[in-house]
């Protein structure tokens, strides 16, 4: 740490003057837009140091993963798999604890394929390595289990009277809902297998352009890429089955009652014009 | 149990009547589904598609469906709401014709007091969740 301050103590000092020169550049703004009776002289200051400080803060943290260690960016993938839960959560307010079960599935689909990355070695442990690879795996296992969760939940209540048909003729819960387990599977799978279709042909990820810019083979850049797609598919998968499953373990009382319906409308919502 | 609308699985009207006892890992013979179906009046409905069959039809194949299950007591939860008129007092006529057959308990649930005097022995008045009346039929709604 007392290194990593040293090493940043020059840059910190000149980049701290460039800063100042640009504040001052923008108070500049400020005092002409006074001439003109353009008073934004407090909301400039506040966003200034607001910026400064998020952006050194930001900084900080980045010059941590750099030289940090492997607990370090255990943490940081840690916390980027909660983010994910509480955002993919958002989908299904009506089941019981949405967040838990969103950071279980994130968490199985990321945690299985970034060790299995590991232990093929396609990554190293190393943290700048480690991090950038993680975060793009747990996004994609965030936006398959949002998916999963948004279809599975449109599917069970817009077919409630089927469903409630089955359980009274006396059907399993999973039977009745076995049609919807699957089409939620398939729609979270669904744009990560035309990612991968299309791989190449329509576009070059942004992995295998860096690798390109910073010099490595076209050939391994290429397949490595393949390797990343392959694993986003895989985390992917495992995401939004385990969301799937819990969610349906959740749709159903005990006594084996639909207990997932439509969000009631809020009735203390403003009534759009 | 009989709900309300008659929703019926995707395939055809054979498939939905032996829904139940697949479930239980039984299957309906060809004879057996035959004479659910005559029973509600679909005779040779079969292999038709359940989603091509008008309303009445539909909650006979969905009152079939139920029979399969070799019920002891029959729940009707407003069978003819969603009917026309001619449809709702053929499946009225139907439900009365099994119940009688098959000396089989039979709960109903209705908003249509003239179909209530038709049906049932035994009526229940429920009000605002709360029981209000309980007698028979011709006692409880007698004032109507």
């Amino acid at each position: 740490m007392i290194e990593l301050l040293v090493s940043l103590d020059r840059n910190v000092a000149v980049g701290m003057a460039q800063a100042a020169a640009a504040i001052a550049l923008c108070l500049g703004v400020v005092l002409l837009c006074r001439r003109f009776a353009v008073h934004v002289e407090r909301e400039t200051a506040v966003s200034l140091a607001r910026g400064l400080v998020q952006m050194v803060a930001v900084g900080l943290v980045l010059a941590l993963l750099l030289h940090g260690s492997l607990l370090i960016g255990a943490l940081v993938l840690l916390t980027m798999t909660f983010a994910a839960a509480v955002t993919a959560s958002r989908r299904a307010p009506e089941i019981k604890n949405p967040l838990v079960l969103s950071f279980y599935a994130i968490a199985a689909g990321s945690s299985v394929v970034i060790a299995v990355l590991l232990a093929t070695q396609t990554v190293t442990s190393e943290i700048v390595v480690l991090v950038p690879v993680g975060s793009m795996i747990i996004a994609n296992a965030m936006n398959a289990c949002a998916q999963a969760m948004e279809r599975f939940r449109a599917d069970i209540t817009s077919h409630v009277g089927l469903i409630e048909t089955g359980l009274a003729l006396g059907a399993d819960p999973a039977a009745t809902v076995a049609p919807y387990v699957q089409s939620a599977v398939y729609a979270s799978l669904l744009p990560r297998l035309d990612m991968l279709k299309s791989l190449g042909f329509v576009w070059i990820p942004g992995v295998m352009a860096g690798m390109l810019v910073s010099g490595a083979s076209p050939v391994y850049a290429g397949i490595f890429q393949f390797i990343v797609v392959a694993m986003i598919l895989a985390a992917s998968g495992i995401a939004g089955l385990v969301a799937t499953l819990l969610m349906r373990a959740r749709a159903f009382s005990s006594a084996a009652q639909l207990t997932l319906r439509a969000a009631e409308p809020d009735k203390f919502a403003t009534p759009q014009p | 149990m009989v709900m309300q609308t008659a929703y019926l699985f995707p395939g055809t009207v054979a498939e939905n009547v032996a829904y139940g006892p697949r479930q239980r890992g039984q299957r309906l013979l060809a004879e057996q589904t035959e004479a659910l179906l005559q029973r509600v009046g679909l005779s040779g409905y079969q292999e038709r598609n359940a989603n091509n069959l008008s309303g009445g039809e539909a909650q006979r194949v969905s009152i079939a469906r139920t029979l399969a299950n070799a019920p002891e007591i029959l729940l009707l939860d407003e069978p003819t709401s969603a009917l026309d008129e001619d449809s709702a007092r053929g499946v009225e006529d139907l439900v009365l014709e099994i119940i009688r057959e098959r000396r089989m308990t039979c709960v109903i649930v209705t908003h249509n007091n003239a179909q209530a005097r038709r049906i049932a022995h035994r009526t229940m008045i429920i009000q605002d969740g709360k029981l209000v009346a309980i007698g028979p039929t011709n006692e409880v709604l007698r004032d109507d």
